[in-house]
C-alpha cells in the first residue's frame, strides 16, 4: 500500500512507548501493533485525532503517501 | 439464545446431509455390486429390449456419471456443514466447499436434463412423439437452481469475508 504509517518515528521523537500511547488513546496494544506494522486497512478519524492529541503532532507526521510508480 | 437455535439448526442440517450422503452412497455401491453378479437382471429394467441399444448404454453411463457428480456435491455439502459447526462462518473452507458443491449440483442437473432429452430422442427414434408433464422434470431444474444458489451464496460469503477482514483491520 502506498500509504506509510510513521507512528514508530513519532513515538521515538516523543520518547513514548507503544503501551503508554495505547493506554492514552484507549485502544488495545494489538490494534496499535496492526497500525504500526502497516497491516491496517483503515483508520478512524477519532483514532487519528487521539493519536495526534497524544503525540502533539499533525496527521501528516503520521501518514505519508509514497508514489507506487517511481518514474 | 439465538446462537443456540442456530447451532441446533446447524446440527440438524449436518445430520440430514449425512443421511442423504450415506443413503445415496449405500444405494450406489449396492447397485454397482449387484449388477455384475447378476442379482439384478438389467434387461428387466428395459423390458422391451433383448439387447441394449447404444443409446440405452450411453444413457446408463451418463446416469452413473450423474450419480457420481451428485454424490461429490453432497460430499462437499457435508464438508461445509462440518465447518459450519465450528462457528467459522466466513472461513475459506466453507466458501470453497459451498462453491464446489454448487458447481457439482449444477452439473448434475444439466446431466440429468441431458438424460431426459436423450430418453425423449430415443422414443422419437422409435416413432413415438410424446410431450409429458412429469414431476421428474422438476428434479434437474431444482438441482440447477440449488447449484446456482450455492455458487451465488459462496460469492456473497466471499464478499462478506472481505468486509469482515476490512472491518477487523480498521483501527
Amino acid at each position: 500500500m502506498p500509504i506509510i504509517i510513521n507512528l514508530d518515528v513519532m513515538l521515538a521523537k516523543r520518547k513514548m512507548r507503544s503501551k503508554e500511547l495505547s493506554e492514552h488513546i484507549g485502544i488495545t496494544t494489538s490494534n496499535l501493533s496492526i497500525l504500526k506494522s502497516g497491516k491496517a486497512k483503515a483508520i478512524r478519524f477519532s483514532t487519528l485525532e487521539a493519536i495526534c492529541n497524544a503525540l502533539e503532532c499533525q496527521p501528516k507526521d503520521i501518514l505519508e503517501y509514497i508514489d507506487p510508480s517511481p518514474n | 439464545m439465538k446462537i443456540n437455535t442456530f447451532m441446533k439448526k446447524s446440527i440438524l442440517f449436518k445430520s440430514l446431509v449425512d443421511y442423504l450422503y450415506f443413503l445415496n452412497i449405500g444405494g450406489f455401491f449396492l447397485l454397482l455390486i449387484t449388477i455384475p453378479f447378476g442379482l439384478i437382471e438389467i434387461n428387466e429394467i428395459n423390458g422391451n429390449d433383448e439387447r441394449w441399444s447404444v443409446l440405452a448404454i450411453s444413457i446408463s453411463c451418463i446416469c452413473i456419471l450423474t450419480c457420481i457428480v451428485f454424490l461429490r456435491g453432497v460430499y462437499y455439502l457435508r464438508k461445509m456443514a462440518r465447518h459450519l459447526l465450528t462457528h467459522k462462518y466466513f472461513s475459506k473452507q466453507i466458501i470453497r466447499s459451498l462453491k464446489i458443491s454448487g458447481t457439482h449440483f449444477l452439473l448434475a442437473g444439466v446431466m440429468f436434463m441431458v438424460i431426459m432429452i436423450l430418453g425423449w430422442i430415443g422414443k422419437l427414434s422409435e416413432g413415438l412423439l410424446e410431450f409429458v408433464y412429469d414431476v421428474n422434470l422438476m428434479v434437474p431444474l431444482f438441482l440447477m437452481i440449488i447449484g446456482l444458489f450455492f455458487i451465488i451464496q459462496s460469492e456473497a460469503l466471499l464478499v462478506a469475508k472481505n468486509f469482515k477482514e476490512e472491518n477487523e483491520l480498521t483501527v
